[in-house]
């Protein structure tokens, strides 16, 4: 029996066209975090510039790494003849936190195809972690969970890029007037808050938080990664708690939700 | 070892970090008490890093401590100031509009406006 490409529910053209979509609502919504990212890729390369790495260096490690807290210790330490081992150790422990993310990702990436798994995980960042679990929630479909995923990462991933570029060949002549270092807590606060949907969620972020600060001085930058760990454990506590309580902060989070206008990256459903 | 070397070790090492779980564990199903211990990954990770880059700020120190993994200037908490007005209005705005975009375009102006006015 022949296929006819516009007949309804035929494969093809439809999935194609529904899974182009999605692609395009990832670029979308994740737009206004691409260009967050910007300004944090410019404070990245000026301290490129400043350091005594080669600018294409310090340009491919954007290429390659991908992360901006891990390049920022990794050019620190380089630059002040740090040996390899702690240099690329340190960069390794900020970035441990990846593996926690696929963790939670890889529920999703166990649907899809195997030779998308290792081009896909290299995309993982904070914020298409964030963006896509969210996305996850409200969509079944694997394609377009992948092709959503995809639109998220490769926009990061250019917006990474050009920033850090703009940032090397701008350099110094960037003022510390347009306050650029302030977008790096500002743009994990904004991913931060909508993170936050129950009791539970609220424990491990004030815990997280309030031990990442008390372990800064543990050495190799490990205090993030104690500190995560920490907010998990207690958050999973107060969640087997007091699961009530919870339930109902969830719902009062998913009116709030529900009442805020447009633009909301968050989608309650499912609580 | 060279900067280069360096920095493709530390690529090659982030792309293990990223891509063993995904590969190897992959198909495994997930208890309920380990799924809702993954739902809090990203506000205990996202609160450190927030409580890291807001409220820490290295000092200028010597460069001493590079060979033992210590920080190189002493972590200090940065003095309160515009960045943590701004991060304070900019967290309530995230929480009433749940938006990352306007949570961003807010905390950036009121970081600038109270730059101007102090």
């Amino acid at each position: 029996m022949a296929n006819t490409p516009d007949t309804p529910g035929t494969p093809g053209p439809s999935t194609k066209r529904t899974t182009r979509e999605a692609f395009r609502a990832g670029i979308r919504s994740v737009l206004p975090l691409a260009i967050g990212v910007l300004p944090f890729g410019m404070v990245y390369g000026t301290a490129v510039v400043e350091s005594s790495i080669s600018n294409w260096v310090g340009g491919l490690a954007s290429s390659i790494i991908l992360a901006g807290a891990a390049q920022l210790a990794l050019v620190d330490l380089i630059d002040d003849n740090a040996p390899w081992t702690v240099a690329v150790g340190t960069a390794l422990v900020i970035n441990a936190r990846f593996l926690m993310y696929s963790a939670a990702l890889m529920p999703s990436f166990s649907e899809y195809p195997r030779r998308w798994r290792i081009p896909m995980a290299m995309l993982i960042t904070d914020q298409t972690a964030v963006t896509s679990l969210l996305y996850n929630e409200t969509d079944d479909d694997p394609n377009r969970r992948r092709l959503f995923y995809l639109g998220v990462g490769v926009a990061l991933w250019v917006s990474w890029v050009a920033g850090t570029w703009i940032g090397i060949v701008l350099g110094a002549s960037l003022s510390s007037g347009f306050q650029l270092e302030f977008a790096v807590p500002l743009m994990f606060l904004a991913l931060l808050v909508p993170s936050i949907r129950d009791r539970s969620s609220l424990v491990a972020a004030i815990v997280g938080a309030a031990v990442t600060l008390i372990a800064r001085d543990v050495p190799f930058n490990t205090g993030l990664l104690i500190g995560a760990m920490c907010g998990i454990a207690a958050g999973m506590l107060s969640g087997a708690t007091s699961s009530a309580s919870s339930a109902s902060a969830a719902s009062a989070a998913s009116a709030a939700s529900a009442a805020s206008g447009e633009g909301a990256v968050v989608d309650e459903s499912e609580q | 070892m060279s900067a280069l070397s360096m920095v493709i070790l530390a690529a090659l090492g982030s792309l293990v970090i990223r891509s063993a779980l995904v590969t190897v564990l992959a198909g495994v199903t997930i208890g309920p008490r380990i799924g809702r211990g993954l739902r809090l990954v990203a506000p205990s990770v996202l609160a450190g890093l927030v409580a890291q880059t807001l409220l820490i700020q290295e000092s200028l120190g010597e460069s001493t401590g590079g060979s033992t993994g210590e920080p190189v200037g002493e972590l200090l908490f940065r003095s309160l100031g515009s960045w943590h007005v701004a991060a304070a209005m900019a967290a309530l705005v995230a929480w009433r509009t749940r938006s990352i975009a306007i949570t961003l375009a807010v905390g950036m102006a009121a970081v600038w406006l109270l730059e101007l006015v102090t």
